[in-house]
């Protein structure tokens, strides 16, 4: 008998430790289905469709905002740049960072690519119609919403400003600002690839 | 009686004063394709009455706004302020992901290392243009 319980409970040890070693991420654990979505891109001066799927082999990280933004978007590519460069330079082809623009009213294709391609030449910036936007931010839970403003730079975007990791076609993890450090972001990565 | 009290009415009015400093004014690189930047700065009142930060101009920009950013349950929101006190004996600080002088419609593409200037007016001061670096930025906190 006292074999047999400690037999269950050097199993559940091992069960809640082994639990406890695979969740152990800098990013909150998601891990449900990604959804998929397409949207337009701007390679070799015309517009270009490109899917979620196209990059199943790599690990995704996704930044919803908008090029208008002059304090919190710039920070973020900045960091997921910087998370690059920590990671070494074999495992660097096999991360994919997208900027998906919440503004597509204003940021067109080019415009994205444009934005997004110059914190690192890796990043893909995408853009798409109005629709096509609030549907991919709905099933991201992305927040955002045109604010009418007294400031003459034109409207504001209210944005959830959340970094996305897809690892194969799951969305593993999800980083809030807090956590959007390139230190931290890189770790995980090291685990993953 | 009346002439000691106009004395030390003219002497405290005298005394009695804001004293701005500004330091470690930057400026966000930005892409290329972005009309909009950020600067950070400091702002320290070394006086003994408060200020009001009213103005902010800048040749680099067409308008320079005061603007705060603060996050709420996950969201990202932006406003634009009229005005900031100063207090006195204390320093204000314009940051990342909080308060930010917004630059809207850059008139030139900002570059790392570049020096930029930018006008300050104060309400009991008056102006202070101070000078800036453009920097990559820092991350978000």
């Amino acid at each position: 008998m006292r074999i047999l319980k400690l037999v269950i409970i050097s199993l559940l040890l091992t069960t809640i430790l082994s639990c406890e070693k695979k969740e152990k991420f800098n990013g909150t654990l998601y891990d449900k289905p990604a959804p998929e979505f397409c949207l337009k891109s701007w390679k070799e001066g015309k517009e270009e469709k490109l899917c979620l799927s196209d990059f199943k082999d790599k690990v995704v990280l996704i930044f919803f905002g908008y090029t208008h933004c002059p304090d919190v978007c710039p920070a973020a590519l900045q960091v997921l740049a910087k998370t690059l460069e920590l990671t070494p330079e074999r495992d660097r082809k096999k991360i994919q960072v997208l900027f998906i623009t919440v503004d597509p009213e204003r940021d067109t294709p080019e415009i994205s690519q444009r934005y997004a391609e110059y914190f690192h030449k890796s990043f893909i910036g995408l853009s798409g119609s109005s629709e096509d936007i609030k549907r991919i931010a709905k099933d991201y839970m992305v927040y955002y919403s045109k604010t009418e403003s007294d400031s003459k730079g034109g409207y504001l975007v209210d944005h959830t400003a959340l970094i996305y990791l897809i690892h194969k076609g799951k969305l593993k993890l999800i980083y809030p600002s807090v956590r959007q450090k390139p230190d931290l972001i890189a770790e995980d990565l090291k685990k993953l690839l | 009686m009346g002439f000691v009290l106009l004395i030390f009415t003219i002497l405290s009015l005298s005394f009695s004063q804001p004293n701005i400093v500004i330091e470690d004014l930057w400026v966000r690189e930005v892409p290329p394709v972005s009309t909009m930047s950020a600067a950070f700065l400091k702002i320290k009142n070394t006086g003994d009455e408060e200020d009001y930060l009213i103005k902010v101009e800048s040749e680099i920009a067409e308008i320079a706004e005061i603007h705060i950013s603060s996050v709420k349950e996950g969201i990202i929101r932006m406003r634009r302020v009229k005005e900031v006190i100063i207090p006195p004996g204390q320093t204000v600080t314009f940051k990342p992901m909080g308060m930010h002088v917004m630059l809207i419609n850059l008139k030139k593409t900002l570059r790392e290392g570049e020096k930029v200037k930018l006008k300050f007016v104060f309400r009991k001061s008056g102006s202070i243009i101070a000078e800036g670096t453009v920097r990559k930025g820092r991350s978000v906190r």
